[in-house]
């Protein structure tokens, strides 16, 4: 018999019994519809990351934490004050952040590490007011200069190094009563902070771009450059009589030659108790949980496949069941066992192949409707910018289809099996 | 003497064992020559279906040889016997085994599609032999629409297709009314005088075994009496 031929009367046979052979299809239907929903879930959140990292460029900066909290032994109820750890996790902001800030003598640490060729701590602030050219004052919050990579623009360019520039979020382009964010490049705005003895100064910034609020959060608050950054952090530290230490929430470290030396440079950071990230290892990190999310759902996906291919073997047993005389006849006519075992495999496969292409096609419309509804103008989750909640990977579509025409091959062998060991004679006695 | 088509040697076949044993065949030895018309006679539990069933290599014997054209096939691969099965045998049954759900031209072209022949050549293959039953007109109609004798006729051509060496019929008249039965007889007897199809019948009918050149008759597993035909079988 032609492979050809195996292949047609299979798929005659398998609309022999249409009723059974539907029902059999919507099981695996609703495994390849989970399964393609649940993977191009996975694929869309991770493209999203993906271009936020790709903002980032390929970074040769390391980010620096300080990983104190992990030396301290995990106590019940309140642990003892040991003050060598206090000061380690640094001087006056530390107690109450974890112990994650940086010292003066880290970032000097940090700098005698080969490789290492540039260490810029980050400071945070806490502004009081954010004061435009007609007098109105707005309560002001300022996100941190390193996450400058993260932004998503909407006009503009995010804050540098140098300059006393700022950048806003659109939410913020009312104060300035426009809907234009090009119109508010280079508008000046005043920024008031108070010292430790309570007094207001402030100093001017230029606002240089409008941020959209991204996924991270990023985005969402004004953002100073460092040189304001460092500025408003001088202002804030005026009249501290006593030695002050200056504390730092990070340090963004420049490394020669990244790639080649990033271990070296890491494991010098954990001898000395300092947590060192690529931006890689962060993103790394979500798109990890995000993997690990997606593929928990498609372990459901996999669960009702699983049922399905029960199905098949039994819808497939009736068949043989029912058939026994007409493979009784094959085989008398000089149809092999192995021919007997193709025929009836395939038409498994050809359960397989159905309810696959079905459930696929079916799991990419719901996907890309959905994605459609939540994440564009005026859906739940419109308001992120650059958001996909579905993304279609062909290669792994094409593996979904593979993987169930290979569940419904291995459902098939049993059933095939018993139909190829029927004894010519006994079956066509059968009545 | 030229080498017989078909020819065993001591055959035997036990079913079962110790106290449920059962000898369907006690060791029997003949041949049967290209173009010869056998009946294998007997009453039902004589051994005759079982002869049959080893002849046509259905089914494997306890003990003793089966050789087809002076070759012995114990020692042939289960494949090869059952592609011997399609190229050298025809089979005609007393329940048909039609598939119902197919044409009439699909059902007896199935040796034809085991066998790995292409569609067209397939398809004119059968018109060929439909013709020759005048069954052409049933060729796209569904197996199960067809009168008893119309079955009969399209289970011959599905034996026929494939240019069969030894036509096996295992009671071919047992389901039909006698009108019916004889233009079926007539068919096979007029296949074998007019293009020397060699004819091995199966029945407890006597009168279609007087129509055979030979008649082997069984009774317990045992060929007791062999007749040959003096005269040519009638039309």
């Amino acid at each position: 018999m032609r492979s050809v031929d195996v292949a047609r009367t299979a798929l005659g046979n398998t609309f022999r019994s249409k009723l059974r052979t539907a029902l059999t299809v919507v099981a695996i239907v609703i495994g390849a519809f989970t399964l393609t929903l649940t993977s191009g879930l996975g694929a869309g959140v991770n493209k999203y990351v993906d271009n936020v990292v790709a903002g980032f460029g390929d970074s040769s900066q390391l980010f620096v934490l300080n990983a104190g909290a992990s030396d301290a032994e995990p106590t019940e109820g309140p642990a003892e004050y040991d003050p060598e750890a206090a000061t380690d996790s640094g001087g006056m902001f530390g107690p109450g952040t974890g112990g994650g800030l940086l010292t003066e003598s880290d970032i000097e640490t940090i700098e005698d590490i080969d490789h290492v060729s540039g260490v810029d701590p980050v400071v945070m602030v806490s502004p009081d007011y954010l004061e435009t050219a007609d007098g109105a004052q707005y309560d002001l919050t300022l996100d941190s200069p390193a996450n400058a990579v993260g932004l998503e623009l909407e006009a503009g360019e995010a804050p540098g190094d140098d300059g006393m520039d700022l950048s806003i979020p659109t939410e913020w382009l009312t104060i300035f009563d426009t809907e234009d964010a090009e119109a508010v490049i280079g508008e000046t705005v005043q920024i008031g902070i108070s010292d430790v003895t309570g007094e207001q100064t402030s100093v001017e910034a230029e606002i240089v771009g409008v941020t959209e609020e991204a996924l991270s959060g990023i985005g969402a608050t004004p953002m100073p450059s460092r040189e304001l950054n460092q500025e408003l952090s001088d202002l804030s530290m005026e009249g501290y009589e006593g030695q002050a230490e200056q504390a730092y929430s990070m340090a963004v470290v420049d490394v020669d030659d990244l790639a080649a030396n990033e271990d070296s440079v890491k494991s010098a950071l954990t001898d000395e108790g300092l947590l060192g990230m690529t931006v890689e290892d962060q993103i790394g990190a979500v798109q990890g949980v995000i993997d690990a999310v997606s593929w928990v759902l498609s372990g459901f996906g996999l669960i009702a496949l699983l049922a399905a291919s029960f199905g098949i073997v039994n819808t497939l047993l009736m068949s043989v069941q029912e058939r026994t005389r007409e493979i009784g006849l094959m085989k008398a006519l000089g149809m092999s066992s192995g021919k007997v075992f193709g025929l009836f495999s395939m038409e498994a496969v050809v359960i397989g192949i159905l309810g696959s292409v079905i459930g696929v096609v079916l799991g990419l419309g719901a996907g890309l409707i959905g994605n459609g509804w939540l994440t564009g103008e005026g859906g739940p989750l419109g308001g992120v910018a650059g958001l996909t909640l579905f993304a279609v990977d062909p290669v792994s579509l094409l593996g979904i289809t593979a993987l169930i025409i290979g569940i419904a091959f291995l459902a098939g062998t049993l059933p095939a099996a018993r139909a190829a060991k029927k004894d010519p004679i006994e079956a066509l006695r059968y009545e | 003497m030229s080498i017989p088509v078909l020819e065993t040697e001591n055959l035997v076949k036990v079913y079962g064992k110790g106290a449920t044993r059962f000898d369907a065949l006690k060791g029997l030895t003949f041949e049967i020559h290209e173009g010869e018309s056998v009946a294998i006679v007997g009453k039902s539990g004589s051994g005759k279906s079982t002869l049959m069933h080893l002849l046509a290599l259905l089914d494997e014997p306890t003990a003793g040889v089966v050789a087809l054209e002076g070759e012995p096939v114990n020692k042939l691969k289960p494949k090869k016997i059952s592609q011997l099965r399609n190229d050298t045998f025809g089979f005609v049954f007393q329940q048909f085994f039609l598939n119902p759900n197919q044409t009439v031209l699909e059902n007896i072209t199935l040796p034809l599609k085991i066998a790995g022949m292409g569609k067209s050549e397939r398809n004119r293959r059968g018109m060929e032999v439909l013709e020759q039953l005048d069954m052409a007109d049933k060729a796209k109609n569904k197996a199960t629409n067809l009168s008893g004798g119309q079955k009969q006729r399209a289970c011959i051509a599905r034996a026929l297709v494939n240019k069969p060496t030894v036509l096996f019929a295992d009671e071919p008249t047992g389901n039909l009314d006698t009108v019916t039965s004889e233009i079926v007889e007539d068919i096979l007897f007029g296949l074998h005088r007019d293009y020397g199809i060699t004819l091995v019948v199966v029945t407890h009918d006597e009168d279609l075994a007087a129509k055979c050149q030979r008649r082997l008759m069984m009774q317990d597993g045992e060929i007791v009496t062999e007749e040959h035909s003096v005269k040519e079988v009638q039309a």
